[in-house]
């Protein structure tokens, strides 16, 4: 609590001892425990897996039109955590997606996002 | 006999000769009887921009052809496409375990094969017919409206 009021130019200036002076770590946890009285960083709407949601949607690569809501902008495969797809249809997309992409439905890449 | 049912998609290229693909599609029905399989269908799903060039080419002609067969038979099947030097990129894939022939219903299958062709985007070429077309249309209707104030006068 000592080194909290003190300039910040004095936690910067670190010791011989080891990357964080012993002050400087006693005036992070001060930090942290004004902290900890706020609500944890609330997300959006849980997304919830178009495949399982809509069991007629069905993965294909002969329907790229389809696919492409799961490709970027470059060609990559979006990973799951952002498009929402659950693991076993992620996998089957991912299927489907390569081998959409060795029919030349789909670009392996795009060197400019077009 | 157990078979499987497969689908072999395969681009051939856009300046071949017409019925290079009919030719191929002998051979392949040539071999596949001898190996005791059926075709389901071939069916031409026209010209396709491709998404990267292959063999230099910007578009090719995509055919598909399902059928069921031994395993032995795609083998054979993907060699014919090899050697075919209008034949830019070929795929197989399969679609079911396998399963005694009379298991298939070859009709229904038929009828799949003839909904599946997918959607295509219109490109450049497209447009330029569409707006011709267009133009074609738009002369003739003013051809009849002339017409029309002809025959007032």
């Amino acid at each position: 609590m000592r080194n909290q009021d003190a300039p910040q130019g004095q936690n910067l200036d670190r010791g011989p001892g080891g990357d964080r002076g012993q002050g400087g770590e006693r005036g992070e946890r001060g930090e942290r425990g004004d902290r900890a009285g706020r609500q944890p960083r609330r997300f959006g709407r849980r997304k919830v897996c178009p495949f399982c949601a809509d069991k007629t949607l069905y993965i294909d690569y002969k329907t790229p039109s389809m696919l492409k809501r799961f490709i970027s902008e470059r060609g990559k495969i979006v990973p799951r955590r952002i498009s929402g797809v659950c693991a076993q249809h992620q996998r089957n997309l991912c299927l489907e997606i390569k081998r959409a992409r060795i029919m030349a439905f789909m670009p392996y890449s795009s060197a400019t996002a077009d | 006999m157990l078979v499987r049912m497969y689908e072999t998609l395969f681009i051939t290229r856009v300046d071949a000769e017409a019925d290079v693909a009919e030719k191929i599609h002998q051979r392949l029905l040539r071999a596949l009887e001898a190996m005791g399989g059926s075709e389901i269908k071939l069916v031409d799903w026209g010209k396709r921009k491709l998404a990267y060039e292959i063999a230099r080419q910007k578009k090719g002609n995509y055919w598909y052809f399902g059928y069921i067969a031994d395993p032995q038979f795609v083998k054979e099947c993907e060699r014919q496409l090899r050697i075919s030097n209008d034949v830019i990129r070929y795929q197989t894939v399969c679609l079911s375990k396998l399963k005694q022939v009379g298991e298939y219903d070859l009709e229904a299958e038929r009828k799949r094969a003839d909904s599946l062709t997918p959607e295509r985007e219109e490109d450049e070429e497209d447009q330029y017919l569409r707006r011709s077309d267009e133009r074609r249309s738009r002369r003739a209707d003013q051809d009849d409206e002339e017409v029309e104030t002809e025959e007032v006068a």
